[in-house]
């Protein structure tokens, strides 16, 4: 075996690897498909590169996938654009990068890039990921243009329809779901054109809870499903529809809001949820019960986390005072329900330390599976501060904690 | 200790949670003891290895990246980013920049590979396509056709990101 592998690694040729797209900065909203499709690259690596006459080592096309990757992250400063201008292969290599994750922001944009996208077939297959972003914003007063730019929404069927065979993520984000002559249909009817998609998250929208029951329903191949700063219309959480999440793989629900528990409350068939993210906002509002949202979902039948990520919002005014500790302890209830008897990791994103230590504390104390457990600050500051005390609040690791 | 023998025949021994690093020697050593034969590695010559040997070393003590779920936002899922050791180390001369992320490569150093080719792309930025070309000794190979139509199309998909 060893000289076998002698034999390997005296060939020159390189090893193959799985390019990094995963770039820190730039932030889509979802992983998706990092290796772009090879086939799709059209010519052949070989007529931009002259023998070098200063630079005698050049890169491979597979190093150049991971070079490309993290120009992405520069996409507005015309990085990657730059990138895709040097010569034909760096432009074959390029593409899939530039053309992966689209954003239409008004239903102009949607002719014009489904047109552009009829006339191209071979880019619309690199497509991954789409957001719609609407117009709607909270508390804003909109302009009679406006309104009539966001009638058109609403209007017509998405154009985008079946053009994008490999669309993987969908996004929503600065909807209402109805407006006052129609009650919604773009939303529906997006949900019905791209049926096929796993991973949808719906962003800073608005509308009746039933209405985003229904959305989520259209899309039954549903794997991943992320909801951030919804703002229902009612607050009713007994409702009379529900929806069947069955497929569902993992939850985000990064940013609360107020009353996303008359969402969630419809949600059903959880069964197969096994990564669930719940965050919380510190929003004074009487319909906000953000925990006992959560644990009423999470009391539902045949519910088992294997890894739960609990998540607050930095820079609240809550995070010095005593609610973070009080949230975190009324929280830990969860632990007691049966859907959390598996759960083996648990990750604190920008939870104040002192919660964290007194949500160890209380799972030391009980018969707890979890092995992992991780801490990600994402607000330095709070770090810093807190950093001192660490050593002495965090209780030790036990058998099980 | 580990002893590998590089290209131009210069032999270098490390300690083990150095070299094991080297996805490539710690495939070779089988995650067991110490090695009694030199390990040949003809892809690297002595003056990559040597920078090689200098990240291992920095780095020996990190601990291991870990796995982050699917569906995880891509800004929580690498917060490490380079250090300022990092940067320090990967202002190098552009062939040897090249020359590390080929060693990288083939020794298989993911995060000096991210390294090298983040290093790459920052180098490139602010850069015209002329610029770049005169950089990497390309030469253009598009056709007048291509030349006129060229960023037509990823013109409009990078207005629609902006």
């Amino acid at each position: 075996m060893q000289s076998l592998l002698r034999l390997l690694a005296n060939c020159h040729g390189r090893r193959q690897r799985e390019p990094n797209i995963g770039h820190p900065e730039r932030s889509p909203k979802f992983t998706v498909n990092p290796q772009p499709d090879s086939s799709l690259l059209t010519t052949h690596l070989t007529d931009c590169h002259n023998p070098p006459s200063h630079v005698t080592v050049s890169l491979p096309p597979e190093l150049l996938i991971v070079v490309a990757s993290y120009l992405r992250n520069n996409f507005v400063a015309k990085g990657l654009l730059t990138f895709s201008l040097v010569c034909r292969d760096w432009r074959d290599i390029a593409r899939p990068f530039i053309f992966d994750s689209l954003t239409v922001k008004n239903v102009a944009q949607e002719v014009e890039l489904s047109e552009f996208l009829l006339a191209h077939p071979v880019q619309a297959k690199w497509v991954l990921s789409l957001t719609y972003s609407g117009p709607w914003q909270a508390y804003r007063t909109y302009r009679a243009e406006q309104l009539d730019a966001w009638e058109a929404w609403f209007g017509d069927r998405p154009k985008l329809y079946g053009l994008l065979p490999n669309l993987v993520a969908l996004t929503f984000c600065h909807f209402r779901t109805s407006t006052k002559t129609s009650k919604a249909s773009f939303l529906q009817e997006i949900g019905r054109g791209f049926s096929s998609v796993r991973k949808l998250a719906v962003e800073n929208c608005t509308g009746h809870p039933d209405d985003f029951t229904a959305i989520i329903s259209n899309f039954d191949k549903l794997d991943t499903l992320t909801l951030s700063r919804i703002t229902p219309f009612n607050m009713d959480r007994n409702p009379a529809t529900s929806c069947d999440l069955s497929r569902l793989t993992t939850l985000n629900i990064e940013f609360p809001g107020v009353g996303i528990g008359s969402i969630i409350s419809r949600f059903n068939s959880l069964q197969s949820v096994r990564n669930l993210q719940l965050g919380w906002e510190f929003l004074h509002s009487p319909w906000n019960s953000t925990t006992e949202d959560y644990l009423n979902i999470l009391s539902q039948e045949n519910v088992r986390i294997d890894s739960l990520t609990l998540c607050f919002v930095p820079r609240t005014l809550a995070w010095k005072s005593n609610v973070d500790v009080q949230t975190i302890a009324k929280f830990s209830r969860a632990f007691e329900l049966p859907s959390f008897r598996a759960t083996h990791t648990l990750t604190f994103v920008s939870v104040p330390i002192r919660a964290i230590s007194t949500m160890l504390t209380i799972l030391a104390a009980r018969d707890s599976n979890i092995r992992r457990v991780g801490i990600a600050l994402s607000d330095k500051d709070q770090l810093l501060l807190e950093a001192d005390t660490l050593a002495e609040e965090v209780p030790r690791p036990g058998n099980n904690c | 200790m580990v002893t590998v023998v590089v290209s131009d025949g210069v032999t270098f021994t490390m300690e083990q949670d150095v070299a094991f690093q080297c996805g490539l020697i710690a495939d070779f050593a089988g995650g067991g003891g110490d090695q009694e034969e030199p390990i040949p590695i003809q892809a690297v010559n002595s003056t990559v290895m040597r920078k090689v040997i200098e990240y291992c070393e920095h780095h020996r003590n990190d601990p291991p990246q870990p796995e982050v779920p699917e569906g995880t936002p891509l800004e929580r899922k690498d917060r490490r980013g380079r250090d300022a050791w990092d940067k320090q180390f990967i202002q190098v001369e552009q062939e040897l920049l090249f020359e590390i992320i080929l060693a990288a490569n083939y020794l298989n150093i993911k995060p000096l590979l991210d390294l090298g080719c983040s290093q790459v792309a920052e180098m490139m930025k602010g850069k015209t396509p002329a610029e770049i070309q005169q950089m990497f000794n390309i030469v253009n190979g598009f056709t007048a056709d291509e030349e006129a139509q060229n960023g037509e199309g990823e013109e409009k998909a990078r207005n629609l990101n902006s």
